[in-house]
């Protein structure tokens, strides 16, 4: 698919689910955006007062109020500033997983959501980057907030197909080197494989004052388990083979799978990160205007 | 049931590859890639259901399906006759020369000159014997040799020899008399035996081959009889033939050559109905029938008038082909004069039946309309009145209301939507769509009630300018008026092909009541589309006769043909294969389907 096209479908998607553009949070940036900066600086919209010290910018100081009253007062400003939003894409394997009946895999309707939702935030005026990874990290795009931003960004994500296993410590060492400071992570994964350890590493960045998002994007072939009869199943990442009675087993294993889900929302929301399960035959506006709804 | 090409069932053997597929294939099916297979709990399938995969079976059954039935259809199923399989014993297959030279000896004579020249152990044995059909190369069956028909005709006697010899049957053997010089050319299988047919001194037989009764109409009626008689000895013979019809015999001798056959013709017999009776005299030297009945049915002869303006050649050429063309009724036969309406003073009306006039009438002298009104007062009497000018003048000069006759019927020609409207109408205005009449004859006219008022003073017309046709029925008579003042093209009527069906409309009036009972719906319906056919050529129209023959044979004993008996004759049972055909085209979209299932 060509970059046109895709861009095409994901304004089409927009139009679709009308999502409002609003951020969901403070964050320092250098660039304007609707995102208030709780530091003054050259913005807009005035803040307060502060008593004019030497050294002061002239330009700052109030000369009418100085007039009026006699003080030396500088003026300070709310500066509005952008968000850097960042898109991790687990790209293992297991995500290139798709039932018989689903139009798209996961990692397809992952890269779509990410493509949606880096449309919204560039109209909005935030910065958007990519950390797609497995083994190693396969792509990596800095944050910008021009549309070419996102277009490399979805020209990347095209290129990538899922493989192998991902490899999170390389993932974390990479999102530490160059995600700065406060910002918005979208976590894009089936998390099949996240463990406790790898959730603490979450909840770190949020008490660097990281919005962290815990996106589970799943099958709904692998909540449901509709097979029938006996059957072989191998696993895509290992590849161990298990021959089982899908039908005898269905209920054991809807509970597990509800088991461990729950137990990664549990762990989300003790970690404080936003966790959010989506299904890969549903309507992706549908998730889009959820988060509209969020802001 | 056989098989044209039983080859190809080998390839029924080809199903063992779904068998086997279905044998050894993972009970399983394919892995299927997943993802959270460390959380699927490992439970053994039963036995029972490893084997029982519903679309594993139905893919077997489909496979199987496929398979064998383009295998049977490849082989192309036959249908063999009971004949093959159960009721032929015969031990000795003949085929017999049926050519009448043959037919000097007697059947006994024939099958003791046979068995004789038969081996040892055939000589009882029993004997069917095939002969060919002068008009079809299929080869007929009979069980003995008195079922035979003997053939006048030439035969290419090698066409049949060669599809006798295809026959997988033993004990072949041709019988003849291989008089015909045609016969050096026939090559005989090895497998076919000859046995020749000797004459025996003063071995001869004189008899009526078939004959035909014909039926001549061709500006007139005549009766003839055509006989075939034959004589299959070897030296003349001279013989008399006799025809009784209606007590009057006429006789002819004529002299036989020896193994010809020859047509006698017995011309010009009284008109009537009754038997006629053929006999041949040969001072006791048949052997065969050598009489046969006929019934003649009497034929109808009428006469029919055509008046017009123009000069008498004129009006022949203008006329004659297409009243010719009209008299085309089974045992109706008319003699058409032309005449010209001046000439009407001159003429005898009561001479003819059929007055067909078109001209205009209102210019006739009084005296001339006088003899037309008697004409149309005898009720026996027809005419159709082709009329240039109103509707008006025909009722003065026929005075329709004195006639007591009704206006029954109107029609158009040809059919179409028009409505029909009466200026002179007195009650309520109405007008009547042509197209709601009475739809009875639906190919040319379209009849219906017409009510008039009392003192019947009307006048139709039609709005597209139709001709409109009005039949006023008597009591055998009818009159057909077809008003075509509005339109001056129709003063040549006599040469469009609506001339045709008004002849024909007035004919068949005249038809015998008893005898249109006996006949089929056709006599009932004169308009029928066959005697609307014209002809392009107005000879063939002039010469045109019709015939009416018979064709009896002098044995005519029914001997069923192999085509529907026949042991031999296989047909592609083309039942089964459409059959097969309609069973495959519906496999085929669940064999795809379960195929991409699987």
């Amino acid at each position: 698919m060509q970059v046109n096209e895709f861009m095409a479908m994901v304004e089409s998607l927009i139009v679709q689910c009308q999502a409002p553009a609003h951020a969901r949070s403070l964050v320092e940036g250098f660039i304007n955006g609707i995102h208030r900066g709780i530091f003054s600086g050259s913005g807009t919209e005035f803040m307060q007062y502060r008593p004019y010290h030497q050294g002061d910018e002239l330009k700052h100081l109030d000369w009418k109020l100085y007039a009026r009253v006699g003080e030396k007062q500088i003026r300070l400003y709310r500066e509005e500033t952008n968000c850097h939003c960042w898109f991790v894409l687990d790209m293992s394997s297991s995500m290139s997983y798709r039932n018989n009946t689903s139009k798209v895999s996961k990692f397809e309707y992952a890269c779509l959501y990410i493509a949606c939702l880096g449309w919204l935030s560039i109209k909005q005026g935030d910065s958007i980057g990519l950390i797609a990874y497995n083994e190693k990290v396969n792509a990596f795009v800095e944050p910008g907030s021009r549309r070419d931003t996102l277009e490399t960004i979805v020209l990347a994500l095209l290129k990538l197909t899922p493989a192998g296993q991902a490899n999170h410590p390389t993932m974390f060492s990479t999102l530490q080197e160059h995600i700065g400071n406060r910002g918005k992570l979208s976590v894009l994964s089936d998390m099949l494989d996240f463990d406790d350890t790898l959730l603490g590493c979450f909840k770190h960045l949020t008490v660097l004052h990281h919005d962290v998002e815990l996106l589970q994007v799943l099958d709904p072939y692998e909540q449901d388990f509709p097979f029938k009869g006996g059957q072989q199943f191998v696993d895509i990442e290992t590849g161990q083979i298990i021959e089982t009675a899908a039908l005898e087993v269905k209920d054991l294993y809807q509970l597990r799978m509800s088991e461990h889900l729950k137990k990664l929302q549990d762990t989300a929301i003790q970690s404080q990160l936003h966790y959010k399960l989506m299904l890969s035959d549903q309507p992706i506006a549908q998730y889009l205007m959820a988060k509209g709804d969020l802001s | 049931m056989t098989f044209a090409n039983p080859i190809f069932l080998a390839g029924l053997l080809l199903n063992l590859v779904p068998i086997a597929i279905h044998i050894l294939g993972k009970t399983t099916g394919k892995p299927i890639p997943f993802t959270t297979v460390k959380i699927i709990p490992v439970e053994q399938p039963k036995a029972k259901e490893k084997n029982f995969h519903l679309h594993r079976r139905l893919l077997l059954l489909s496979r199987i399906l496929f398979i064998s039935l383009l295998s049977i259809l490849f082989a192309g199923p036959k249908k063999v006759s009971s004949y093959e399989t159960s009721e032929i014993k015969a031990e000795v297959f003949a085929y017999i020369d049926n050519s009448i030279s043959v037919q000097m000896l007697s059947p006994e004579q024939i099958e003791a000159q046979v068995r004789s020249q038969l081996p040892e152990q055939l000589k009882e044995a029993s004997i069917q014997y095939f002969v060919a059909l002068p008009d079809s190369e299929e080869l007929e069956l009979v069980s003995s040799i008195g079922d035979v028909e003997f053939q006048p005709y030439e035969i290419n006697h090698g066409k049949r020899i060669a599809k006798f010899a295809e026959y997988h049957y033993p004990n072949k053997i041709l019988i003849s008399d291989f008089q015909r010089s045609d016969w050096e050319n026939v090559e005989l299988p090895q497998e076919i035996n000859s046995v020749q047919i000797k004459p025996t001194a003063g071995s001869f037989n004189v008899g009526i081959l078939k004959a035909e009764l014909i039926h001549e109409h061709n500006q007139g009626t005549s009766n003839s009889v055509k006989a075939l008689l034959y004589n299959s000895s070897l030296q003349k013979q001279e013989v008399r033939v006799s025809v009784d019809f209606q007590g009057q015999v006429f006789s002819k001798d004529i002299e036989l050559r020896p193994s010809q056959s020859q047509n006698i013709f017995f011309k010009d017999l009284p008109e009537g109905r009754g038997e006629v009776e053929i006999i041949v005299d040969a001072e006791d030297q048949l052997s065969f029938d050598n009489s046969m009945l006929f019934l003649i049915e009497p034929i109808q002869s009428h006469k029919i008038l055509i008046l017009s303006e123009g000069t008498e050649k004129q009006l022949k050429n203008l006329y004659l082909t297409r009243a010719l063309q009209a008299i085309r009724i089974d045992r109706m036969s008319c003699e058409v004069e032309v005449a010209s309406i001046h000439a009407l003073s001159d003429l005898d009306l009561d001479a003819f039946d059929i007055l067909c006039i078109n001209a205009s009438l209102v210019k006739l002298s009084t005296a001339d309309k006088e003899k037309l009104k008697t004409f149309q007062q005898n009720q026996t009497k027809s005419t159709i009145l082709i009329m240039n000018e109103s509707f008006e003048a025909a009722m003065e000069i026929f005075q329709l209301p004195s006639l007591g006759l009704n206006f029954n019927g109107i029609a158009t020609y040809p059919p179409g939507q028009s409505t029909l409207v009466s200026p002179n109408w007195q009650g309520p205005k109405e007008t009547l769509e042509v197209n709601q009449l009475d739809l009875f004859y639906v190919d040319f006219y379209r009849y219906g009630q017409l009510k008039t008022n009392n003192s019947n003073q009307i006048h139709f017309m039609l709005e597209n300018q139709f001709p409109l046709v009005i039949q006023i029925n008597g009591e055998k008579a009818s009159m057909l008026i077809l008003n075509t003042s509005l339109d001056t093209a129709w003063s040549e009527l006599g040469r469009s092909n609506t001339l045709v069906p008004l002849f024909q409309n007035a004919l068949q009036r005249w038809l015998d009541p008893n005898l249109i009972e006996k006949q089929t719906s056709k006599w009932l319906k004169p308009f029928d589309k066959p005697h609307f056919k014209l002809e392009s050529n107005r000879n063939a129209a002039y010469n045109y006769t019709r015939k009416e023959s018979k064709l009896i044979f002098i044995n005519p004993k029914i001997s069923k043909t192999l085509s529907e008996q026949g042991p031999l004759q296989q047909h592609l049972d083309y039942s089964i294969i459409r059959l097969l055909m309609y069973i495959l085209v519906a496999l085929l979209p669940m064999m795809l389907y379960l195929e991409i299932k699987n």
